[in-house]
């Protein structure tokens, strides 16, 4: 019996065109428009890693594999210059954080138990460079440093070691520290476009069930077609039920479709593919929250309205806006903090957080649990007020 | 059967619809329910059919009571409602295969009822179209047909062939005919009277939540017809002539307004009338005479202006 209800409302809405369009393609187009659009704001590509300008006075230093060393300082980006002058222009234009020169006796100076002044290396900062990072620029020159040396003795006899490469580690540090990497936006807690756009844009879709939902119930309602299933000898909550159940596998549906377009779609085009990490199987009840909740909202928006006209402009106006304040249209990071504060309320940005939480923070249950309980707490209440609503509306009939 | 006792029934923010409303159908017969637009007929329905509960009474449908046993009352029953009450965007066929799948007893049977239904409302050809591109004789067979699929024992009918051409309706009131035949019991509500008088062996009138008149259509057929002569130039009942107000007198005839009217006893007493009338030269305008009709009678009991 339920199954035949159920059967009924996948019928229908395999028949509805628009409605495919909205829930499925819609998603797709803006998952693949936004991530592409947005991959440069909200890259983790080297352009965006902070610039150390770099000139050379002397070739000599080259042969010497010093340029090498300090042309991988991690984070940075290290651009070289032809002229020194060249070099500070840049610099006093604000094009690089920081500015290092090395006068043609830097390879005396590293050997010099006291380097003349002129011929050690310079390191000018940025009028606008945050201390924070100046600290770091310079440790990390210091580290390239360190590291050079140590070759120098290694390869010179001066220290002699059967294993080199990890005597070398032992000294710098390295092997002395565990370091676990969670990606750049979790240090950051920004997503890149991709890991923005396929939950955010997911979310929305899901939400947008209120225009099948709304327009089988109040079609139903119109030509007493519900009139006449209430003479049938079915439970009155099977027509409910019917209703959700459908609906729930289309946004499981919508779900798995939309990752796949972010991990598989939107590589295609030239993008970068969302990657998949985490306790993944944290995404279906997080799914199954989001679903029932935006089901209950279309639910409730049925029952109250009375016309399709009705539902399709204040369930689409009510999306717009727990999209907008949601961080789902604009990431709530680039929201101002009073805005961010506001995004909180929409059930949108919960599910939202939800998918952050697992795909970018590696969160475990406990870490989703208040996005779950927020989503099933309003499913639940919805649902109730559905239920009160729909039977005051079958008696006036 | 079908019962109602002192049934009272009011919509939230509307005064009450019905005050006490007591109404008997027996098993096997073709019961038509008549009045005029917003009478009550859809909610009287609405009620025997447990859609709506009553505020007050009792009803009891072939002896169960919606309170305690619903399942087993709807199991037996089925509307046809006014409205086309299916799914448009389904084929026929789609829709009696949701609808046939909501009665649990039909089970295996499915297949062979749907097939039944289709071929009594004459649909097999249609059965792969989807709904939307149906005439509305069509629409109105699939929504008979639907109501058809449990082999209910009673059948409600809310205007079954309102809108339709004369094929379709002459095909729906000989599938009408042929279920009640078969001992379905039929309640069937219309506007059009001829319909109802050719159907109907019982008939209630129903208007402002009230039951007018309720007996069998040939009782109601065949109550004498009252003569009714309305004179050219009125007089006054003073001034009309002794032998005329002697023969009022003597068969019980009434007069106002300028019309003579009055239950003959036989054509010897019309024929006597007449005469008398020629003799003192009372110009006639009109005589109406004869068999009561349905219409007449609806007229009469619920008064002829507009409706909503």
């Amino acid at each position: 019996m339920l199954l035949a209800i159920i059967q009924k409302e996948l019928r229908l809405l395999s028949r509805d065109i628009h409605a495919l369009v909205v829930l499925f393609l819609m998603p797709i187009a803006f998952i693949l428009i936004m991530s592409l659009a947005l991959q440069d704001t909200m890259s983790d590509a080297e352009e965006d890693h902070p610039k150390i300008g770099m000139w050379i006075d002397s070739p000599e230093m080259q042969a010497k594999g010093i340029v090498e060393t300090l042309s991988s300082p991690d984070g940075f980006r290290v651009v070289r210059f032809e002229t020194k002058a060249a070099m500070l222009e840049s610099l006093r234009a604000d094009d690089l954080t920081s500015a290092v020169s090395l006068p043609a006796g830097f390879a005396r100076a590293l050997k010099a138990p006291h380097p003349a002044p002129e011929d050690r290396m310079v390191l000018i900062y940025s009028s606008t460079a945050p201390l924070v990072l100046r600290r770091l620029i310079l440790a990390s020159l210091s580290k390239s440093l360190a590291a050079y040396q140590m070759d120098r003795l290694f390869s010179s006899g001066i220290i002699a070691s059967p294993n080199q490469a990890a005597q070398k580690q032992k000294f710098l540090g390295q092997s002395l520290i565990t370091v676990r990497d969670q990606s750049r936006s979790v240090a950051q807690g920004h997503p890149s476009s991709v890991q923005q756009s396929v939950p955010a844009w997911l979310i929305f879709s899901m939400f947008f069930v209120v225009i099948p939902i709304s327009t089988t119930l109040l079609t139903e309602k119109q030509q007493g077609t519900l009139q006449r299933l209430s003479t049938f000898p079915i439970p009155q909550g099977y027509l409910l039920l019917g209703k959700l159940i459908p609906y729930l596998g289309i946004n499981l549906g919508q779900t798995l479709l939309m990752i796949l377009v972010g991990v598989y779609g939107v590589p295609l085009l030239g993008g970068v593919g969302l990657e998949l990490q985490g306790e993944l199987w944290l995404l279906l009840p997080l799914t199954i929250s989001i679903s029932l909740a935006a089901i209950s909202l279309a639910l409730l928006i049925a029952t109250r309205v009375r016309s399709v006209e009705q539902a399709t402009t204040i369930g689409g106006i009510s999306n717009l806006i727990l999209a907008a304040i949601g961080g789902i249209m604009v990431p709530t990071h680039v929201m101002p903090e009073f805005m961010q504060a506001t995004a909180g309320l929409s059930p949108m940005n919960w599910g939202l957080e939800g998918f952050f939480s697992i795909l970018l923070r590696n969160g475990d249950l406990g870490m989703v649990a208040p996005e779950l309980f927020k989503l099933l707490s309003m499913a639940g209440g919805l649902f109730l007020l559905t239920v009160f609503f729909y039977e005051k509306s079958m008696d006036k009939k | 059967m079908i019962s109602l006792k002192s049934i009272e029934f009011a919509y939230p923010q509307q005064a009450n619809l019905f005050q006490g409303i007591d109404l008997e159908i027996i098993s096997g017969s073709l019961f038509g329910l008549l009045g005029p637009n917003g009478a009550g007929k859809t909610t009287l329905i609405a009620l025997m059919t447990g859609q709506l509960k009553p505020c007050a009474g009792e009803i009891h449908i072939q002896g169960l009571d919606y309170r305690h046993d619903r399942k087993r009352i709807l199991s037996n029953l089925a509307v046809a409602p006014q409205d086309y009450a299916f799914y448009p965007q389904l084929t026929a066929r789609e829709n009696l295969d949701f609808f046939s799948n909501l009665y649990p007893q039909i089970g295996a049977q499915r297949k062979a009822r749907i097939q039944e239904a289709l071929e009594l409302t004459g649909l097999q050809d249609q059965a792969r179209k989807p709904a939307r591109q149906f005439s509305g004789g069509l629409k109105r067979r699939l929504n008979l047909a639907i109501s058809l699929l449990n082999r209910p024992a009673i059948l409600f009918l809310d205007e079954p062939t309102v809108g339709i051409d004369p094929q379709s309706r002459h095909f729906i009131l000989q599938a009408i005919r042929d279920l009640n035949r078969s001992g379905t019991t039929i309640l069937y509500t219309s506007h059009y009277m001829e319909e109802v008088e050719q159907l109907c062996d019982r008939v209630a009138i129903i208007d402002h939540g009230r039951i007018l008149a309720h007996d069998g259509i040939n009782e109601i057929l065949n109550k004498p017809a009252r003569l009714q002569i309305t004179f050219d130039t009125p007089t006054d009942s003073t001034s009309l002539p002794a032998s005329l107000k002697a023969l009022l007198q003597k068969t019980g005839f009434e007069y106002a307004n300028g019309c003579l009217s009055g239950l003959p006893r036989d054509t010897h007493a019309i024929h006597e009338l007449l005469k008398l009338l020629e003799a003192e030269k009372l110009k006639i305008q009109q005589i109406t005479y004869g068999r009561q009709t349905l219409e007449s009678l609806f007229f009469e009991l619920t008064q002829t202006h507009l409706r909503d």
